[in-house]
């Protein structure tokens, strides 16, 4: 049962941070129709900033995120300007593999500033636990869940009670017409890609201190942050929320009852299951295919 | 299948396509002869070992870019398990030619690649362009644990030694000059069995399918049988092309097939330009030899990499060879 229960936390609150990733991700889909895919270098870039902000600004742990996640709305909306802006009326191809050479560019820049090894970045809630049914459960578990759950209702909102909202789900249904309706296609692209760069530096601040910080970070979590949007439909902020639970839990549960040294592979599997056997994912897409 | 050829209408390939008729295009087997031609003097030149490790390193990543552009460039397909099927290549070629020898592995890792890749297309027929892509993204991240931890087929965290240089009825290709020799053969190989494809209906199919999915298939072209046979031709040759870099480099390990291999990858065939497969060997060259010659930059490496992959998307969309053209139409407007 304590195995259980840690095995279901972990996977919890690792599910949680794909989410975030995901989410941003499906934010610039829904704007731009284009999949960002230096979305988890971005996590990574993230985790580094804060990673800086504590050692060398030597800042409180709490304002250094905050300082992290500031930034990174910023480098999200000069990301836009650079691989997105100059790139529009051409093939998405394109622009995907604009965002993904951006992506290595950030990597391999933090690898040159700091070095390739893997560094510590402390909880602000310290290193303490609280038990529940035998099991040891981090506060930073319990952190990561809370503040998922207060972005998620708070992008819900955004999304559902907003002009911008409005804007954005009138984007993803129909470009052309959203357009001819007034909605300033530029703006919208530089607005959501600095809110999916806000939400790569939380999702980075926030997994930092479990895994420690290092090049990969972002990487991998983006890769299941992909599995969970495709699990979950793309479209669907609850849908994609629900697929990275399952996907956080599935690979815990996977690892720690089947064959651990295949951790990573679980996800990628049940992804590929998905997209072969029900490629509009199990809740159904809200958002019409687009090429 | 209409016997007019269906004009491509993307701006990018229209605009190429203008500047060349693409009956004269195709005309490539003189161009076939030419770069061998020129590749077969390297040695008279840069005779040394290392120089030659470099041009044989080329060839081996060329032959896998020209695979590519089969996948990506002629059908479209936006695949990152190309460096996977590379890898799977390498090390069924490691594993067949450890017990049976070098022609028996060679054949092996073919057929391995061109099985996972057609297996691989089927089960995610039903996916749409980007899902595709997160499924290839999966694939290539799968292939590179498998290489890892599946120790019976690889070794301990899949680092092989690979001993078996080619032979041909008793004459070993074991130093780097016969090596380079035998590579060019099988480049002359991959270059004409492209050419053939080029001549044949599936270019014109396939580019058809690649622009107008639906159009393409009203008119009778079989567009899912036209993706799974480019798809598994591609990654076949890169297949391929990993044998043989297995083989020329006698040690492989998963770092060799990472995401960094995919990227790169994409980097030769944009680089070179999209429209033929010139492209792919020139961004090949190019992409091998560039650090080489920033060699004091050593650690800049990848940051470069990444950033010329940017810069060539947005200043020079349609790469190297793309250049003729966009001469041709300035000193035609002049």
């Amino acid at each position: 049962m304590s195995r259980f229960v840690a095995l279901l936390s972990a996977g919890i609150s690792t599910g949680s941070i794909y989410a975030l990733v995901a989410l941003g991700f499906v934010t610039i889909y829904k704007a731009t129709g284009v999949i960002n895919f230096a979305q988890g270098d971005l996590a990574t870039l993230g985790s580094y900033l804060a990673f800086w902000a504590v050692s060398s600004l030597e800042l409180a742990t709490g304002v250094a995120y905050a300082l992290a996640i500031g930034l990174m709305f910023l480098v999200g909306v000069g990301l836009e300007r650079i691989t997105t802006a100059p790139l529009r009326g051409r093939s998405v191809h394109v622009v995907v593999i604009a965002t993904l050479g951006a992506g290595m560019a950030i990597r391999a820049g933090l690898g040159i500033w700091q070095s390739s090894r893997p560094k510590r970045l402390p909880s602000p809630l310290g290193i303490r636990t609280v038990g529940l049914f035998g099991a040891r459960i981090p506060y930073q578990s319990i952190l990561i869940v809370a503040v998922t759950a207060m972005v998620v209702v708070a992008l819900i909102l955004l999304f559902e009670r907003t002009q911008f909202g409005r804007q954005l789900r009138a984007l993803a249904t129909d470009t052309e017409a959203a357009r001819l309706q007034g909605v300033m296609v530029g703006r919208m692209s530089m607005l959501s890609f600095g809110i999916a760069g806000a939400l790569a530096g939380l999702a980075g601040v926030l997994f930092a201190p479990v895994v420690s910080v290092n090049l990969n970070l972002g990487f991998v979590a983006m890769l299941n942050g992909f599995a969970a949007a495709i699990l979950g439909g793309f479209g669907r902020i609850g849908g994609v929320v629900v697929g990275a639970l399952m996907i956080g839990v599935f690979e815990q549960m996977a690892a720690g009852y089947i064959a651990p040294q295949l951790r990573e592979v679980y996800p990628f599997a049940l992804m590929i299951l998905v997209i072969a056997v029900r490629p509009q994912g199990l809740f159904g897409s809200e958002i019409r295919a687009r090429h | 299948m209409p016997a007019t050829e269906i004009v491509p209408t993307t701006p990018e390939s229209a605009r190429s396509g203008s500047a060349v008729p693409p009956a004269h295009r195709r005309h490539q087997l003189r161009t076939v002869v030419l770069v061998v031609a020129a590749l077969g003097l390297i040695p008279l030149r840069y005779g040394g070992d290392y120089d030659l490790s470099i041009a044989n390193l080329t060839i081996s990543y060329a032959i896998a870019a020209i695979g590519f552009y089969l996948v990506f460039g002629l059908s479209g397909q936006f695949a990152f398990s190309h460096a996977a099927f590379f890898g799977i290549g390498a090390y069924t070629f490691a594993w067949a030619a450890h017990s049976r020898g070098f022609w028996i592995g060679l054949v092996a890792a073919v057929i391995a690649t061109a099985l996972v890749a057609l297996a691989f297309a089927w089960l995610v027929r039903r996916a749409s362009h980007f899902y595709f892509a997160i499924a290839t993204l999966g694939l290539s991240e799968i292939a590179l644990i498998i290489f890892r931890e599946w120790t019976s087929f690889t070794a301990i965290g899949g680092e092989v030694a690979v001993p078996n240089d080619p032979t041909v009825d008793g004459f070993r290709f074991d130093s780097e000059f016969r090596m380079f020799w035998f590579l060019l053969g099988a480049l002359v190989v991959t270059m004409v069995i492209v050419v053939l494809i080029e001549r044949s209906p599936l270019r014109r199919e396939s580019i058809a399918m690649r622009d107008h999915p639906e159009v393409a298939a009203s008119l009778g072209v079989p567009i899912q049988r036209v993706r799974f046979v480019m798809f598994t031709l591609g990654s076949a040759i890169a297949g391929f092309a990993g044998a043989l870099f297995a083989s020329d480099q006698g040690f492989i390990s998963p770092t060799s097939f990472g995401v960094g291999l995919g990227i790169n990858i994409f980097l030769m065939v944009i680089l070179g330009g999209l429209t033929n497969m010139w492209g792919a060997v020139i961004g090949a060259t190019f992409v091998v030899l560039l650090p080489e010659r920033l060699r004091s930059f050593a650690e800049y490496r990848e940051l470069i990499f990444a950033l010329l992959l940017v810069a060539t998307i947005l200043a020079l969309p349609e790469g190297i060879t793309g250049l003729r053209q966009a001469w041709r139409r300035i000193t035609r407007r002049a």
